[in-house]
């Protein structure tokens, strides 16, 4: 008998506690009539080998307890599609709370180290994924269990709100890429804003005194992208508008590199420790502005295409 | 196709007509093991793990009423068809019957 109280114990561990008492006593009276039609007596010593063959035949403790009492899953099987679109959405929140975290951090450091700033980017968002996935996770489970999910699960739709057939994903990575890119550059062009005197100074590079209307021009630019990208995150799929304007704020940098590659430097070194950089750092910026602005018209190329097909 | 993937599906066949099985066997009061052996008996092969946490589902939706009862100096659950689990048999068998019509003539093997 003590061997059918310890399977029937094992079982209860895993049950919840309402209704452990009563599918104890119904489990235990279930198995006494299976071994009374065997032929077999718990009781008897005996009888122990047929006793355990018996109870290895059953299932495990834990599946028997499942079967009873089903446990309702973390996130059901049919809530998967808008957990993982909440997930998906939660890490874009947790990118851009991120960056502007590692502005922060640069700010706070007088630094204008750009593998500090991904660094910073990277550790806030390992950070707070954890906590982000059980906050996400917990709330599913509580909502999935009371019922609440099945009305948010699937979206009212009708046939002729659904994407047309050669639609388009906007990527989401490329759009965290392009936030970072743009504020990292912004943060670049107002060193003389946020840092201090003495780093300013210890500062290598520096926009000529001659071209700071570019500082201005810049400015514009890149907050244009910025405004720009924050809104194609906010949408699922490519337009022939969006991605026209998309190919047009690529067509306006590789304008503004073609001018930056005509005209004199815009960048000089400052720093007087430095100085015998200057032809060095001329040549990699004349250079760097014309390979760029290549790069750029490849992309372009490949996006127009893209645009063709919508 | 595996022997495994031809099992899966056999259950999947037999999972929604068990429910008939059961409350059909629940017209007159039945244990666990009284209504397994009924339902074996009767063709249908059902194990213990499958039937008994069935039997407790059907029990909690209203479907079957249950009491304790002492007999042969044991504990014995004794479930028995409720009215709203006859009232659901009556209905069960009625769709069972179409559709099994309906089976027999797209098999091609009605009579």
């Amino acid at each position: 008998m003590e061997l059918l109280d310890r399977y029937v114990q094992a079982v209860a561990h895993y049950l919840p506690a309402e209704q452990k008492q009563d599918i104890m006593r119904e489990l235990r009276a279930n198995l006494l009539d299976e071994l009374e039609s065997l032929g077999i007596n718990a009781s008897n010593q005996t009888d122990t080998v047929a006793l355990t063959t018996f109870l290895q035949r059953q299932d495990h403790p834990q599946r028997i307890a499942q079967s009873y009492a089903p446990q309702y899953p973390l996130v059901a099987s049919e809530d998967m599609g808008l957990y993982k679109t909440i997930v998906l959405k939660g890490l874009l929140v947790l990118f851009v709370y991120a960056v502007v975290t590692a502005g922060s951090y640069l700010i706070n450091a007088q630094s204008v180290n750009a593998i500090a700033f991904l660094l910073v980017v990277l550790s806030s968002v390992w950070d707070n994924i954890g906590g982000m996935l059980i906050v996400i996770t917990a709330t599913f489970y509580l909502l999935g269990k009371s019922g609440y999910l099945a009305q948010w699960r699937y979206p009212s739709w009708s046939p002729e709100t659904l994407p047309p057939a050669n639609a388009q994903r906007i990527s989401t990575s490329d759009g965290i890429s392009d936030i970072m890119t743009s504020v990292f550059g912004l943060l670049l062009l107002w060193t003389p804003l946020w840092l201090n005197e003495e780093s300013y100074n210890s500062l290598i590079l520096g926009i000529a005194p001659n071209m700071e209307h570019w500082r201005i021009i810049l400015t514009i630019v890149m907050a244009g992208s910025l405004i720009a990208v924050i809104y194609r995150l906010t949408q699922t799929y490519w337009t022939r508008w969006s991605m026209g304007a998309y190919i047009t704020e690529y067509m306006i940098y590789i304008g503004v590199m073609l001018t930056l590659w005509s005209l004199p430097p815009l960048f000089v070194v400052n720093n007087p420790v430095a100085t015998k950089l200057t032809p060095i750092i001329e040549q990699i910026f004349t250079h760097g502005w014309l390979f760029s602005a290549g790069v750029f018209a490849l992309i372009t190329a490949s996006e127009v295409r893209k645009w063709r097909k919508l | 196709m595996t022997e495994e993937r031809q099992h899966k599906l056999r259950l999947e066949l037999r999972r929604g007509v068990l429910v008939l099985a059961v409350l059909g066997a629940c017209k007159t009061p039945q244990y666990g093991y009284s209504l397994r052996q009924h339902i074996n008996d009767a063709g249908i092969d059902i194990d213990e793990g499958t039937l008994y946490p069935l039997i407790r589902r059907l029990a909690e939706q209203g479907l079957l009423d249950s009491e304790w009862q002492k007999t042969d100096g044991r504990d014995r659950r004794y479930y028995q068809l409720s009215q709203m689990g006859s009232d659901t048999l009556t209905q069960l068998t009625t769709d069972w019957q179409d559709l099994n019509r309906c089976l027999l003539q797209i098999l091609g093997t009605e009579e």
